[in-house]
């Protein structure tokens, strides 16, 4: 059986420093903004991921952490006045518990059960911020949260927020990474593969998955921290299954499992409707055919695994999410090599 | 909220059954196309809207009277989805049949996203009315008066599960549809061209998703751009409640959301019914991972 390898990623560093450098030498607020909001997005595209790419469970859900992390966030800076050193862990950790408590009684499920049980999740988390009036005002949302303030300096540009988001974005990146990397991120690949074999092992199958869902909704609950003090206003639009399922996009088309995708997917699908404003209406047609287009010549991602243009009669990298069957004529071509877990059984 | 009485709970009842029977055929077709493919057909809802909008646009070129015009969109919708269905399978599915099932739910998401928008540029983004000339009128029913109409969505919902039953129980194409559901690889050892059963199930699976958004636009009189998305969700949940795979559990779990969602908003909250079903599907979920209709194998039809 083929030994699974850690994805080696190339140095990341002079990536960094050419974020860090891009907003200084272009000063354009426009440019900032979308930086700002493509930061956020990869935070929750890397979050998510962490789920759908080495857990391989889809989770419908996932914009809700993110507005659990605004919510709190609004509350706790508009009723106590709290700081955003308060505020930030306080709500990381709201959208970390609630993940924590939810996933337990629901991660035996699989497949479309687990995605239908966050999507219901997600629901609900939605229509509470946008019924429970008392608290939340409802659809008029909640209006007038401070700025972003650390030590005295206070996040009031664009670029002041991107550079609150890139901070947290190498924080997701980090832990995620090492989280992949250690006993339980290996233990995560494997229930993602075959979780009864998994569980015959020794694996805590509940547990590893359980801890992996927290960990990505504690993220997007600081990214829903972010979000709150960026804005200074809170309401239910960007909790929505509309924005989890553009989550879902950024992490297919960068390429799912894998550290960069997430990232390249994120900045890509937040900087194309902007690149496509010109067409006015037709914006989002074009946005929908150019999704199917990529996912089209590389099913598994723009820096997934596999040779350039993969589509079509491409052999996708079998230790990518399990395949169904394949239904395709030239299948026979493809069972020349075995697979990994008919090999395992000739041994 | 309303006081109970018996001609309001009936008129609720009936009015619950219609859009159940509604939420019953997206489901059906959802749960057809899901069980041969094992892929969620994300753009199932589009289908449902661009079905409601062609015919919409072709209702003044049938001038026909009364129920023969209602007859007609009935037929025309079925074809329009299948052909609809047809063309989705080839472009979106087919080319990633060998490619990880998130490929192909992302590209349905880019299909669906295409289609809303092409269709909100196509005729606008704003509620079109939606008025057939066939009005039946009301039924009596003991005490309570219900309108006829409701009644024809439903047993139009009852009539086509039947008739997909007798096919897929008593004809070839039928018994190819569930050995492929069941098994592809072996369905294929025993001569079964398991491409042309996938093409059949989206035709099928389409047909009722479009016989269901005309039921549906002539339920509220309505047809918008965004209509497919609360109906992907209300189908997706019948299919799961129902039991992933199951097409008999996946109408009745229509019916019985349906039922539920209108009883929820007369007499609990309208504000909070939406979020009561989902914390009970959780709750489904939790205590019968099957569904609350599903056997224990899951996942065949």
């Amino acid at each position: 059986m083929r030994r699974w390898r850690p994805t080696r990623i190339r140095p990341g560093w002079p990536f960094l420093v050419l974020a860090i450098l891009l907003p200084l030498l272009v000063q354009n607020p426009f440019l900032h903004r979308l930086l700002a909001v493509a930061a956020l997005e990869a935070v929750l595209a890397v979050s998510l991921n962490l789920v759908l790419g080495y857990g391989g469970l889809i989770s419908l859900g996932h914009a809700g952490f993110y507005g659990i992390g605004a919510y709190v966030t609004a509350l706790l800076a508009l009723h106590l006045g709290a700081p955003f050193l308060v505020t930030l862990p306080v709500a990381a950790l709201a959208a970390a518990i609630t993940g924590w408590i939810f996933a337990r009684p629901i991660l035996h499920l699989r497949g479309h059960y687990f995605a239908m049980a966050t999507l219901a999740l997600g629901e609900i988390l939605v229509l509470v911020a946008y019924n429970w009036d008392a608290v939340t005002r409802g659809p008029s949302g909640l209006p007038g949260i401070p700025r972003a303030e650390l030590f005295g300096w206070v996040a009031t540009t664009h670029r002041d927020n991107y550079y609150l988001g890139l901070a947290l974005l190498v924080l997701a990146i980090v832990v995620i990474r090492r989280f992949v990397d250690s006993p339980f991120g290996l233990s995560l690949i494997a229930t993602r593969g075959d979780d009864q074999a998994a569980a015959s092992i020794g694996t805590d199958v509940a547990g590893v998955r359980t801890m992996a869902f927290a960990l990505a909704a504690f993220f997007a609950g600081a990214a829903g921290a972010l979000y709150a003090h960026y804005i200074t206003f809170v309401s239910v639009e960007p909790f929505q299954l509309t924005h989890t399922i553009a989550l879902l996009a950024m992490v297919a088309v960068g390429g799912i499992a894998t550290i960069p995708g997430p990232i390249v997917g994120a900045v890509l699908l937040t900087l194309l409707p902007e690149v496509l404003r010109g067409l006015a209406d037709l914006r989002m047609v074009l946005y929908g055919v150019l999704l199917m287009l990529v996912i089209w010549l590389r099913p598994q991602g723009l820096l997934g695994q596999g040779r350039l243009f993969a589509g079509w009669r491409g052999r996708p990298p079998a230790s990518l999410v399990p395949q169904r069957v394949s239904a395709e004529p030239n299948a026979e071509e493809r069972r020349t090599q075995p697979s990994p877990r008919e090999e395992a059984g000739a041994r | 909220m309303d006081s109970v009485t018996i001609p309001v709970l009936v008129d609720q009842l009936v009015s619950g059954l219609a859009i159940g029977g509604v939420y019953g055929l997206v489901a059906l077709g959802f749960a057809l196309i899901f069980g041969v493919l094992r892929v969620a057909q994300f753009a199932h809802g589009e289908v449902y809207m661009l079905v409601a909008f062609l015919v919409l646009t072709a209702l003044p070129a049938l001038p026909l009277g009364g129920f023969s015009q209602f007859g007609l969109v009935l037929v025309l919708a079925l074809f329009l989805g299948a052909a609809i269905g047809l063309a989705v399978e080839r472009v979106v599915f087919r080319p990633l049949m060998a490619a990880p099932h998130i490929a192909a739910i992302i590209s349905a998401i880019g299909l669906s996203i295409a289609l809303q928008y092409l269709a909100a540029f196509l005729w606008g983004a704003e509620l079109h009315p939606f008025v057939l000339n066939w009005a039946p009128g009301n039924l009596t029913l003991g005490p309570a008066t219900i309108p006829a109409f409701k009644v024809v969505i439903f047993v139009t919902a009852l009539a086509l599960l039947a008739g997909l039953q007798l096919v897929l129980r008593r004809t070839q194409l039928g018994r190819a549809i569930r050995a492929t559901a069941s098994d592809p690889e072996t369905a294929r050892l025993m001569g079964i061209n398991t491409i042309r059963i996938i093409a059949a199930a989206f035709a099928v699976g389409s047909a009722f998703a479009g016989a269901a958004g005309v039921l549906v636009a002539a339920l509220y009189g309505v047809v918008y751009s965004s209509m497919g998305i609360a109906a992907l969700v209300k189908g997706y949940t019948a299919t799961v409640i129902g039991g992933v795979g199951n097409l008999v559990g996946a109408v009745i779990s229509g019916l019985l959301l349906g039922v539920f969602e209108v009883l929820l908003e007369s007499y609990v909250s309208p504000k909070w019914s939406d979020a009561i079903i989902f914390a009970l599907l959780i709750g489904v979920l939790v205590l019968r991972p099957q569904g609350l209709l599903g056997r224990a194998i899951p996942e065949r039809l």
